[in-house]
């Protein structure tokens, strides 16, 4: 690796129990800024949890997560956990979690949450007759060049929550889109998603790591996973057991044996 | 028809306007933000004490200690002021944990209503603050009348379009998410606690405007004025008419009041007349068991923003 990449995300020995099992058992990892990092590994290996505690949704027993050299350990707690989107740090879920009452359109005007819209001052600027807000129209503009993106355009009118999963994955991608945080923590972004809009979303992707964003993926389709990542870490029973470059992942006998198994490649 | 009947009809109209502005308060804190508010009558006597107190001239003081006759304007701003700075107190004690809150509210509103009663030298107890207005003495029963309609309907307007628009704008939009999904709009950033907490106080200060109007509008401030059922009979016209929707808020609140008047007039058992007060809750109970089991989002279905 380039010695001037910076790293931007460091995690060291995270921890964390529930009740007896350790779903996360001493994890350490390094996310180089403007890269892709993927991690995989069997289900029940601790990876969304790794998530959670990187997102600040979790706390972890014990370790330290930094961001940009920062430790932002301790913003975990239940009141806090905002803060880390607004730091830059935003999580996309692995059952796409939304606002099922609102249209898909309105969902995509939600973020990004600004201190001017949500003051007392622009409240009150409401009673003046005649206030438009200005912020709608650049909204609405940028969530429907976002539905144009992922496809939906269609379906901008429609409820969310009468949508089919991968449409409400691809809304969601699209919110965590919309938000632009520096790390883009995507919790198998691709699950759910129709086969035809997987080149798509992988393109989407790779664009935003040629604009300097940092993406980390839990992903359990190997093939985009192995074609676009710069770096794997595999994941079994909340350890590492192997961190590499995709080529060396497929290599690794380790791995095959731990994840990959008798059954092969997984496609899904 | 005479003047009385007149002037009669109108403080039924005034009443229903006041209740009105209640609805409204309450379609954005629980309507659109989810907020579980069980206190909104403590809101309306906390407004209403207070533009009391303010507007009692120091000259006239019997039973009560504390007056300071300042003119309408100055108290109702005071009132609305005090009463957010109280609600923001409310809020922070429990950081707005919504199951939290609507016990605290509660609890809020039952002690208010019971310091209020107590505490003669300022709230004048169980006798109350009587207060007088320049309009009353200008003004004869019927003028009176007309005058209080004419500014309630417009206090009444102007907190729909300013309650409207708020929901309809990103802050309402935000508040909207937060009901929906608090985690994940947490995880889009948003200070979800402290958001809720701003409608919270909005809320509560609308209240309070309607509680210092009402104050004006009767020139007394009594306990029973603000009994605890008051709560819920705003909650039981929001419900009625269609939660998350100002329009069907207002409709709710519509009927709510018709059914208290016909009520009032028709519903008389001969030899019985506790019977009869009891058998209008009884069947606005039973109105909405029905509504809640073959329509439960209300007459009106939810409008929180422009877009469906």
């Amino acid at each position: 690796m380039d010695n001037k990449v910076r790293t931007i995300l460091r995690c060291e020995n995270l921890e964390k129990s529930f009740g007896a099992t350790r779903a996360i058992d001493g994890c350490s990892l390094e996310v180089q800024e403007a890269t892709i990092t993927s991690i995989i590994g069997p289900n029940g290996s601790g990876k969304t949890t790794l998530f959670n505690l990187i997102s600040g949704f979790t706390c972890p027993d014990s370790g330290k997560i930094y961001y940009k050299d920062r430790d932002i350990t301790g913003l975990c707690k239940k009141s806090k956990s905002y803060t880390l989107a607004e730091l830059g740090i935003a999580q996309s879920f692995q059952l796409a979690r939304g606002f099922g009452e609102m249209t898909i359109l309105e969902s995509l005007m939600v973020p990004p949450s600004l201190a001017s819209d949500n003051s007392l001052t622009s409240v009150f600027k409401l009673l003046l007759p005649g206030t438009k807000e200005v912020s709608r129209w650049e909204r609405e503009k940028k969530a429907k060049e976002m539905l144009q993106e992922l496809g939906l355009e269609e379906k901008s009118a429609d409820k969310l929550q009468d949508q089919d999963v991968g449409t409400q994955k691809l809304v969601e991608l699209g919110q965590i889109f919309l938000l632009g945080p520096s790390i883009f923590l995507l919790d198998e972004p691709l699950a759910g998603v129709s086969r035809d809009k997987v080149p798509l979303l992988l393109n989407y992707i790779k664009g935003l790591r040629e604009g300097g964003k940092t993406i980390v993926m839990i992903e359990h389709k190997m093939e985009p996973v192995l074609n676009i990542s710069d770096i794997i870490y595999v994941l079994v029973n909340g350890k590492i057991l192997v961190r590499g470059s995709p080529k060396e992942i497929r290599e690794d006998q380790r791995v095959k044996e731990a994840y990959l198994g008798v059954s092969g490649v997984r496609t899904e | 028809m005479t003047v009385a009947f007149i002037a009669f009809c109108l403080s039924f109209i005034s009443l229903f306007l006041i209740y009105v502005i209640l609805v409204l308060a309450l379609n954005l804190q629980w309507g659109q933000a989810g907020i579980l508010n069980f206190g909104v009558v403590g809101f309306v006597a906390l407004g209403a004490y207070i533009t009391a107190i303010c507007m009692l001239d120091p000259s006239t003081l019997e039973h009560v200690d504390v007056g300071f006759g300042l003119p309408f304007p100055v108290a109702f701003v005071i009132a609305i002021i005090v009463t957010g700075i109280i609600a923001w107190l409310v809020s922070a004690i429990v950081r707005l944990g919504l199951e939290e809150l609507a016990i605290i509210s509660l609890a809020f509103a039952e002690f208010l209503h019971v310091a209020i009663a107590n505490e003669e030298w300022l709230t004048g107890g169980t006798v109350g603050i009587y207060i007088s207005s320049l309009l009353d003495e200008k003004l004869d029963l019927l003028g009176y009348s007309v005058v209080f309609t004419v500014i309630l309907l417009v206090a009444a307007l102007l907190v729909y379009y300013f309650t409207t628009k708020l929901n309809f704008s990103q802050f309402g939009r935000i508040a909207n998410a937060i009901r929906q999904d608090e985690i994940k709009a947490k995880s889009l950033g948003i200070d979800t606690v402290s958001h809720r907490m701003k409608i919270f106080v909005i809320g509560s200060m609308i209240m309070a405007a309607a509680g210092s109007l009402y104050v004006y509008f009767g020139l007394r401030a009594v306990p029973e004025l603000y009994p605890v059922g008051l709560t819920f009979a705003i909650w039981i016209a929001l419900i009625l008419g269609g939660t998350g929707n100002n329009l069907g808020a207002v409709l709710g609140m519509g009927i709510y009041v018709l059914m208290d008047i016909l009520a009032r007039l028709y519903l008389t058992i001969p030899g019985h007349p506790e019977i009869a007060a009891g058998l209008k809750f009884v069947i606005i109970g039973l109105l909405l068991v029905i509504l809640i089991i073959r329509r439960p989002e209300g007459i009106l279905g939810p409008k929180r923003s422009r877009y469906g």
